[in-house]
């Protein structure tokens, strides 16, 4: 399968030299008809990434290309290939949702019957038929974010590029619209999507690059990120009675990695679980607490980037 | 192009549906007119009210009766209201009633000073011009007025005097030497020159006495080869009025980028094939044509509101196309240098709003003249202006060259320094 994305060393800082380098050598490639993910937290640099392969910033180093096409050399071509989902919808509130699919497929140069037809199809797949003569300021939150996708969708990109386009909204459109973009890409487009939900990036990725503070921390599928997390079991326990000295206690035992502690409930990453676990009780007891819960899981993105980089991912 | 003509097609709806925006771009300016027009002129439509003034004539000999004619010649032009009282006393009476703004008094020995030869305002006599404090313009233009004809009697001396130099007299002494008359030479013909003189002088009373003064006449002056048609308040308002509110629309339709900048749509643009000279071209055309849509309403309005003779139309779209081109060059300029709406507003407030001041959008056609006169040649306001005034009065195209062309230079300045930031800030 060619590559319909490839990013080589791709470095962005702003006001140089001295200024932040927000993007710092990163290096990754997307398969055609993959959806890889993007995943890191506010502030890692996927925006200011996406923002580059879009060609809306040139980079201060390295290169890429979308579509075959080079972002620095070839912008022009670069945008007619691309669908770009902005992060904050990006639309004319005081136009009907019709009037911004059709203003906004005249500059991806649509026009005609084909424009029309086109606005139809979309409105059908984002489900804003029967509001299409609304203005998309009396919209809701779910509403507007399905027409910024539609947008994005009327000239049938080769890429999609999403930037965080699940934020801020209710859980039922975000279900829409992870199926969206999972119907998209079964009819064979090539996704590129960001976010710092760990689930979603799950849920909906063939790979993801982990990233943090401008650099790709590690990049593969679901399954081969995990496995770097290695034997380690996520362990969650809840604590009746000075939570402080049963962790602790447990901060000195071997193969024991407290994640992190909202209360008194802990996680927890140990080696060995078996042996671990009557060690986690006995503590506790000496500490004169008591385990009320407890529950032992595989570990999931979130370990992974804890792991990887030693800082939660809502940090 | 055709990627800039949709851009702008959508601005220009998004402008038009905003009440708001309707409200600046049109009712501003049309009721702003109602308010000055009425402030100037009382009814809107009609000219400048005449001034009304009292005469006392002391003096009822020929050159006053001759003073008066001019006066009364002033009435006719509709610049004057003027009555005749006998006394001084009733002229005061008649300012502190408020029935006059002004009065003329022509003392007695005016008429046989003129004849003696006397210069009026120098050392013989003197017409007094009493006025009401509490007006001002209508004082100001007795003044002028009364200094025309003044002008115009002293004229007669100068012209007398030139008669008897070219008549070959060495020495003029019609007018004594310590009154700022010629010196006499030894040897002249004195009685030679002051038969010339008096000639020169009994020659132009006839003439006065016959005619109206000449600079009475140049109240309604001749542009070019045309007869001139006079300009009313409304339209010299109303003029004023849109050049300074279609320079508003423009720099409110070109904010639309720092709005679609704020609003994310400017990148999401960015993002698509358009090109971002298509996107400056699509802006400058917005502002451009909502400018456009604004005057040509505004000059049916003037027209059908006010009755105001806007004068050819061929003129007429000439400056709204070269307005709405360099107000829509000044929004792009201006827009291209701050960062946010609010900023924009306050500085495209101010600029317009001084552009305006020194321009002279706010006292319309009518020129104060003097130094006044050159700095609004440094405005597109004024260069507009002085185009519409010249339309107004019915002026050939021809004499539009220069102010025209003057406008267009302002548009292409703007629009490239505005063009040159935008490039810069978006590269």
């Amino acid at each position: 399968m060619r590559a319909v994305i490839q990013v080589n060393d791709l470095r962005k800082q702003f006001n140089p030299p001295d200024g932040t380098v927000a993007v710092d050598g990163v290096s990754f490639t997307v398969e055609g008809g993959e959806i890889f993910s993007l995943l890191g937290p506010n502030g890692a640099g996927k925006t200011t990434t996406i923002s580059m392969l879009s060609c809306l910033l040139r980079p201060t180093g390295g290169e890429a290309w979308v579509a075959g096409s080079s972002i620095i050399e070839e912008p022009r071509q670069v945008r007619d290939h691309l669908g770009v989902v902005p992060q904050e919808v990006a639309l004319y509130l005081d136009l009907n949702g019709r009037e911004n699919l059709r203003f906004w497929g005249r500059m991806y140069r649509l026009s005609g019957d084909d424009l029309e037809r086109r606005i139809d199809e979309v409105l059908d797949l984002i489900g804003l038929a029967e509001r299409q003569r609304d203005r998309v300021a009396d919209y809701s939150g779910g509403m507007k974010r399905r027409l910024n996708i539609g947008v994005a969708l009327l000239h049938r990109p080769e890429v999609l590029f999403l930037d965080e386009p699940t934020v801020g909204i209710d859980p039922q459109s975000r279900r829409s619209i992870l199926d969206g973009i999972k119907d998209l890409n079964s009819a064979g487009m090539t996704v590129l999507y960001t976010t710092h939900y760990m689930e979603e990036a799950q849920e909906i990725s063939d790979r993801i690059g982990i990233m943090d503070h401008g650099r790709m921390v590690n990049c593969g599928t679901h399954a081969e990120l995990v496995r770097l997390v290695g034997e380690e079991t996520r362990v969650n326990v809840s604590i009746d009675g000075g939570p402080e000295k049963v962790a602790k206690r447990w901060e000195g035992l071997a193969g024991v990695r407290i994640l992190s502690r909202e209360g008194s409930d802990l996680r927890l990453l140990v080696k060995d679980a078996q042996d671990a676990i009557p060690r986690l009780f006995q503590q506790a007891e000496r500490a004169g607490s008591r385990l009320t819960a407890i529950t032992v899981e595989e570990p999931d993105l979130e370990d992974v980037f804890l792991h990887l980089t030693g800082r939660e991912l809502r940090d | 192009m055709r990627t800039a003509l949709f851009i702008s097609l959508k601005d220009v709806r998004r402008a038009y549906r905003d009440p708001a925006g309707i409200a600046m771009m049109l009712l501003a300016p049309l009721v702003l007119t109602l308010l000055l027009g009425a402030a100037f002129g009382g009814e809107v439509g009609q000219s400048l009210t005449p001034v009304p003034v009292v005469l006392v004539d002391e003096d009822g000999g020929e050159s006053a009766r001759s003073l008066v004619g001019g006066l009364e010649a002033a009435g006719g032009e509709g610049l004057l209201e003027l009555s005749r009282v006998d006394t001084r006393e009733q002229a005061e009476a008649a300012i502190d009633a408020g029935n006059a703004s002004a009065a003329i008094i022509i003392p007695e020995g005016f008429s046989e000073a003129f004849s003696g030869g006397w210069s009026l305002g120098g050392a013989g006599i003197q017409v007094e011009l009493l006025q009401d404090p509490a007006a001002s313009v209508g004082p100001r233009l007795v003044a002028g007025v009364l200094r025309q004809l003044i002008s115009s009697f002293n004229g007669a001396w100068a012209a007398g005097a030139a008669a008897a130099v070219e008549a070959g007299a060495p020495g003029l002494a019609a007018i004594p030497e310590s009154d700022g008359g010629f010196p006499a030479e030894p040897g002249g013909d004195l009685a030679a020159a002051q038969d010339a003189a008096e000639a020169a002088v009994h020659r132009f009373r006839e003439l006065q006495a016959g005619t109206q003064p000449p600079q009475i006449e140049s109240q309604s002056p001749r542009i070019g080869d045309a007869e001139a048609t006079e300009v009313s308040v409304t339209g010299a308002v109303l003029a004023g009025m849109m050049i300074f509110f279609m320079l508003i629309a423009g720099a409110n339709a070109a904010r639309s980028i720092l709005e679609e900048d704020q609003a994310g749509t400017l990148a999401r643009l960015f993002t698509t094939p358009t090109s971002r000279a298509a996107v400056l071209g699509g802006k400058f055309l917005s502002a451009f044509l909502a400018v456009l849509l604004q005057a040509v309403i505004l000059v049916a309005a003037g027209w059908l509101l006010f009755g105001i003779h806007w004068g050819s139309p061929v003129a007429v779209m000439l400056l709204i196309l070269m307005g709405s081109l360099v107000s829509a060059g000044l929004g792009v300029m201006l827009n291209s240098f701050v960062r946010t709406p609010p900023q924009a507003g306050a500085i495209a407030s101010g600029v317009v709003v001084f552009l305006g001041l020194v321009g002279g959008s706010f006292t319309g056609t009518l020129s104060a003249g003097g130094a006044f006169d050159v700095l609004r040649r440094l405005t597109p306001n004024g260069w507009l202006l002085e185009a519409w005034d010249l339309t107004m009065r019915g002026a050939p195209l021809a004499d539009l060259g220069l102010p025209l062309l003057a406008v267009g230079a302002f548009a292409l300045l703007f629009f490239l320094v505005g063009s040159w930031s935008f490039r810069r800030r978006y590269a």
